[in-house]
């Protein structure tokens, strides 16, 4: 369904009134692509419709629509050029750190697994070529919000359309049995990666260190004053040679110094900036 | 007159509108009446000889450890209880349902509806108890609202076929061979697809001819908002457990083959039930154990 620049506006408004969601320019295709379904079922013809029937204050409706703006898409190796980098440049590293101890890695905000199962691929792919180092050295914590997306995840099965998208044919054809109309991943690959339900928002305390977290194309949706609280919090999560990775379109300048950013092949990573505070742990040592 | 009218008038009038037999109708209302007794809910069943047998021969069987033989109805009601053989005689009765559609797989279709209503009830011991699911209302007719949730479909299909194709290749109806639904990544989930073809969902169809019926109001309510659980009103959470029940067995690939599976549920859904995600391993167990014996079920049934 099409929106208009003053619906945008109207949507925009309330859904940061709302939700804390703060959807920038050039992100009508979001409420688009999220809200038609939503619209069709509540007989909206268009999103002043909508607009009307939120402002009439029905709280389902209200949750719903959030819902449907959180609960999200993903792709399989999202950002050609960033999983490039990861392959090349961050998976040899890691897999050396594995020849010496565990490697722990968080994608936290995992939604229906494409985020970590495409990185345990490539490690394990690329372990294939070093047959010394065992897969189980690597421990991929994923969380998410969303009980649904981790119910996904955790299912490991995805439709032709879910897999279509993003899958390099490879990988498919290596990590991938059909399952009448759904394809299921390997248990070989899904065992190297634990599932858990988690929310930004709250402490970090109880998750460890990390070796690489990725926390990409979720913060977009969060105040900057949010946005700067997670930072801090995530900076505190590596260790001190980790490294964290954002969203292709995110950075956190302007937003928090907790994090110094390094360009790998014109890709930034950011580290823990050192002086930052918060950052107490002896360095070296590992969970 | 719009589509919906014309479908809301012919759901009054029309005689064809596949019917559950009165044997369980009567069933029904005896179970909730306050006075009921074995003989009672004994005596209904017998007056159906084949369903006697069928009931007997699926009390007996590998699906219920019952031990020596249950050798009459009355004594299949103190041993299986009466909720558990009400539940049975639905199942055998709606495998009686099986009108000639032109669009619609009925095998599929009821190993479907038979998963998500075992799955529907083995999901209550999951959930947490303020949502209410020790309640008579909700435990009690948990399998009886996911066999029946997707009935609307049958009457759609029955009565109005050729507007019913639209809204099924909309919602990328799956015969099988077809990849990823004729609409690809156009489709549209079920209920929408109909809400804009026929101005009506085969969930609304389906709570109006429960009504008719004189199902209790949980029942109706239920297969109402099975896809909408938070619209639901006072029976809520007997709807959030068709939801989450019928997502699972979409997910382990019993479908309906009416649409491309979900997606995904409704996470408030999921928080309203007080499941938790740690439980998630167990419930595809479960639902995957729930599969094969519906897959049973339907073999006893139909030998
Ligand atoms: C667009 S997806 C990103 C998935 C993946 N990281 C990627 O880049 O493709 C955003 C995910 O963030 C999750 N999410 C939203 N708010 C969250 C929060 N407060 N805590 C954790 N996860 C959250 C949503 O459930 C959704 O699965
Ligand atoms: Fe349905």
């Amino acid at each position: 369904m099409a929106i208009t620049e003053k619906e945008f506006q109207l949507m925009k408004d309330y859904l940061r009134e709302h939700s804390g969601i703060t959807l920038g320019d050039g992100k009508e295709y979001l409420l688009e692509s999220r809200l038609t379904t939503l619209m069709v079922q509540n007989g909206c013809e268009t999103f002043t419709d909508l607009h009307k029937m939120l402002q009439a204050g029905t709280e389902p409706l209200r949750v719903k629509v959030i819902d449907a703006m959180t609960t999200n898409e993903t792709l399989w190796f999202r950002d050609d050029s960033f999983f490039s980098v990861f392959e090349k440049e961050i998976v040899p590293r890691l897999i050396k750190r594995a020849s010496m101890g565990k490697v722990r890695i968080w994608s936290a905000a995992c939604s229906t697994g494409q985020e970590p199962y495409s990185i345990a691929m490539l490690i394990d792919h690329a372990l294939g070529r070093s047959p010394s180092v065992p897969n189980t050295r690597f421990e991929i914590l994923a969380t998410d919000l969303s009980p649904s997306a981790i119910f996904m995840a955790t299912s490991a099965r995805y439709s032709q359309l879910a897999l279509s998208r993003g899958m390099r044919p490879d990988f498919k054809d290596r990590y991938f049995n059909e399952n009448g109309l759904a394809y299921e991943l390997d248990q070989k690959i899904r065992a190297m990666v634990t599932f858990k339900q988690f929310n930004l928002m709250d402490s970090f305390a109880l998750l460890g260190k990390f070796d690489i977290i990725l926390c990409r194309n979720v913060l977009i949706y969060f105040s900057d004053e949010l946005k700067k609280s997670i930072y801090g919090k995530l900076s505190t999560s590596l260790l001190p040679d980790g490294m964290l990775a954002l969203g292709s379109s995110e950075s956190p300048r302007g937003i928090t110094d907790a994090l110094t950013s390094e360009l790998l092949a014109k890709t930034a990573f950011y580290r823990p900036a050192q002086g930052s505070g918060g950052h107490s742990q002896l360095y070296g040592q590992r969970k | 007159m719009s589509l919906r009218t014309e479908i809301l008038t012919s759901l009054e009038t029309v005689i064809q509108i596949p019917t559950l037999p009165e044997v369980v109708m009567r069933l029904q209302h005896e179970i909730e009446s306050d006075d009921t007794d074995a003989a009672a809910i004994a005596r209904i069943i017998s007056e159906d000889p084949t369903l006697t047998l069928k009931v007997l021969k699926i009390a007996n069987s590998v699906l219920y450890h019952v031990g020596s033989e249950i050798v009459d109805v009355r004594q299949a009601v103190t041993r299986l209880g009466m909720s558990e053989l009400r539940n049975l005689v639905y199942a055998v009765s709606v495998l009686r349902l099986m009108p000639d559609l032109p669009h619609i797989d009925y095998k599929r279709f009821w190993r479907h509806s038979i998963s998500v209503a075992y799955t529907a009830k083995s999901m209550l011991r999951c959930c947490g108890a303020e949502s209410g699911v020790g309640e008579s209302s909700v435990s009690g007719l948990a399998f009886v609202a996911g066999l029946l949730h997707d009935l609307g479909i049958l009457v759609l299909d029955q009565i109005i076929p050729e507007q019913y194709a639209l809204a099924l290749n909309m919602a990328g109806r799956n015969d099988g061979d077809s990849n990823a639904g004729e609409a690809g990544g156009e489709s549209l989930p079920l209920c929408a697809a109909e809400q804009k073809f026929l101005g009506i969902s085969h969930a609304e169809v389906g709570g109006i001819i429960l009504r008719q019926w004189g199902m209790p109001n949980s029942l109706v309510e239920a297969v109402t908002f099975h896809n909408d659980p938070l619209s639901a009103d006072e029976h809520r959470t007997l709807a959030c457990i068709v939801h989450i029940a019928n997502f699972v067995c979409n997910n382990r690939g019993i479908d309906n083959g009416t649409s491309v599976p979900p997606e995904g549920f409704s996470d408030a859904c999921w928080d309203w039930l007080g499941l938790s995600v740690e439980e998630i391993p167990a419930i595809i167990d479960m639902a995957d154990q729930d599969a094969e014996k519906s897959q049973t079920l339907m073999l006893l049934a139909s030998a």
